[in-house]
């Protein structure tokens, strides 16, 4: 086993309210996980924390043994559920921009996935539909040959076939050296891309299993089973 | 931090332009009025010059110079727009260095503006035998209030950084960011005054040259040795600042 993220007893709190409790995961290479839970179940905070964009809370976070840091920034490529980008950017500046502040970015890859993905260089961000910009977020993300990938929400608010692109990107971005982590409530939507299920809610680990076993063991489809689960939780 | 600068030049280019095309209009306005950019203003010049370069257009330049600072030094802050500069692995003194010399191309632009506005008109009026193209008072009244504006934008943007960092969780953020903003005043003079007393006593150089004291009441008033002392260690505290704040980015995020 190779483990890209060890989390020992972590801990979050927001104020009074509880985000993450006592959290153990690990995260092995090459593997594809589904972070899935229902809103304000804490997704969004763990991968915030794995991002480096929050940097107090308790206990132990180690990304390929170092804790996040403008170090571990290097190796990790993130997609938040809302545009981080500079929204006075054409498309062909956000490349550019990658390319300055990330060493891992692809130029060669980050073109051929803007075609596929219909992007105009000339495009200006800000004109751009929710779905385009959740084309480019991805586009910009997966152009990197990041060691651990993190994408929160990465199918909200985009139609059918935007979503159908998106998927077979990720797919093809998929390597033996890297890890996934996608962060989602559409469990449907990525089902088949997945390899093993985290089960998050109200800040704790439900169940981490591998997708196949669960299936086998419950004779269920996973949507059905996230469904029971957290009608339980 | 060229990169950086290079994009932060960029996200602010529609400003920029606009600060160098009141430059020049100014300028020209100048000239219109009292035939000579620096001359000496008299009788009804002054009047006109003071209503059309002395009044609505100062009030311009200070909300110009203030929204682009702002600008420049929050967005990121503000809203989720430019957040992927905290993916990278960009240090938080070079993030914060590459903006504050956004801000400083920003101050020296309003510096010139100002100078065609305000000073040249009250230089050559109310003390006519004061020389305004003497490069070395031009210097020294640059860095006096470069390193003046640069101590209170650091200040306030710390206090601010508080908010997204160490105090990102607590219920009265804003209540205790202002007393930081306090704090980290009083701190600054204190450390500025403690620096130019340890240069006076250790070295020959004489720093302060008359002290009035009345009670606990110490007034000093600082030689011209002083006055370039006082402007290195405002240089070298807030460099002390930037690192501070860079810090607070790369230890203590909270987004």
């Amino acid at each position: 086993m190779d483990n890209i993220v060890t989390i020992r007893q972590l801990q979050k709190n927001f104020g009074p309210t509880n985000a993450l409790n006592s959290i153990n995961l690990t995260l092995e290479k090459g593997k594809v996980y589904g972070l899935l839970g229902p809103n304000a179940s804490g997704k969004t905070t763990l991968l915030k924390i794995l991002a480096g964009l929050i940097s107090s809370y308790s206990r132990e976070v180690l990304i390929d043994g170092h804790k996040p840091s403008t170090k571990t920034k290097r190796i990790v490529a993130y997609l938040p559920d809302r545009s981080d980008l500079y929204s006075w950017m054409t498309v062909r500046e956000t490349i550019e921009y990658y390319h300055d502040f990330f060493e891992d970015f692809d130029m060669q890859k980050a073109s051929e996935t803007m075609e596929f993905m219909d992007l105009n260089n000339n495009d200006v961000v800000e004109k751009l539909s929710k779905g385009m910009k959740a084309r480019l977020k991805l586009a910009l993300t997966l152009a990197r040959d990041a060691k651990l990938y993190l994408l929160d929400e990465p199918f909200d608010g985009i139609d059918i076939k935007t979503r159908e692109k998106l998927i077979e990107t990720i797919i093809n971005s998929q390597r033996d050296d890297s890890c996934m982590l996608i962060s989602t409530h559409h469990v449907n939507y990525v089902e088949y891309l997945l390899e093993d299920l985290i089960f998050l809610s109200k800040g704790h680990v439900l169940l981490k299993k591998n997708i196949e076993e669960l299936r086998e063991q419950n004779n269920k489809s996973i949507v059905k089973m996230y469904v029971e689960v957290f009608e339980n939780a | 931090m060229l990169k950086l600068l290079k994009y932060e030049l960029k996200a602010n280019q529609k400003l920029l332009i606009l600060g160098v095309v009141m430059f020049f209009m100014f300028v020209l306005m100048r000239i219109a009025l009292t035939g000579d950019i620096f001359g000496r203003v008299n009788g009804f010049n002054l009047l006109i010059s003071t209503v059309f370069l002395g009044g609505l257009p100062i009030v311009g330049l200070v909300i110009y110079f203030f929204y682009a600072t702002y600008k420049i030094m929050w967005s990121e802050f503000s809203s989720h727009e430019g957040r992927v500069a905290f993916t990278t692995s960009i240090s938080g003194f070079a993030f914060i260095a590459s903006k504050l010399l956004t801000v400083l191309i920003f101050a020296i632009i309003s510096f010139a503006i100002h100078l065609v506005l305000v000073q040249s008109i009250m230089f050559t009026v109310l003390t006519p035998s004061y020389s305004m193209l003497s490069p070395i008072r031009l210097i020294s009244q640059l860095l006096e209030q470069m390193t003046g504006l640069f101590k209170h934008i650091l200040i306030l943007f710390i206090s601010a950084l508080f908010t997204k960092t160490l105090a990102a969780n607590v219920k009265f953020k804003k209540s205790l960011a202002f007393l930081v903003f306090l704090a980290l005043h009083i701190l600054y003079d204190l450390f500025a005054r403690v620096l130019l007393i340890f240069i006076d006593a250790v070295t020959n150089i004489p720093i302060f040259n008359w002290t009035f004291q009345a009670g606990p009441i110490q007034l000093q008033n600082l030689t011209e040795a002083g006055m370039f002392f006082s402007y290195l260690v405002g240089i070298i505290l807030i460099v002390a600042m930037t690192f501070l704040s860079g810090a607070l980015i790369d230890k203590k995020l909270n987004l």
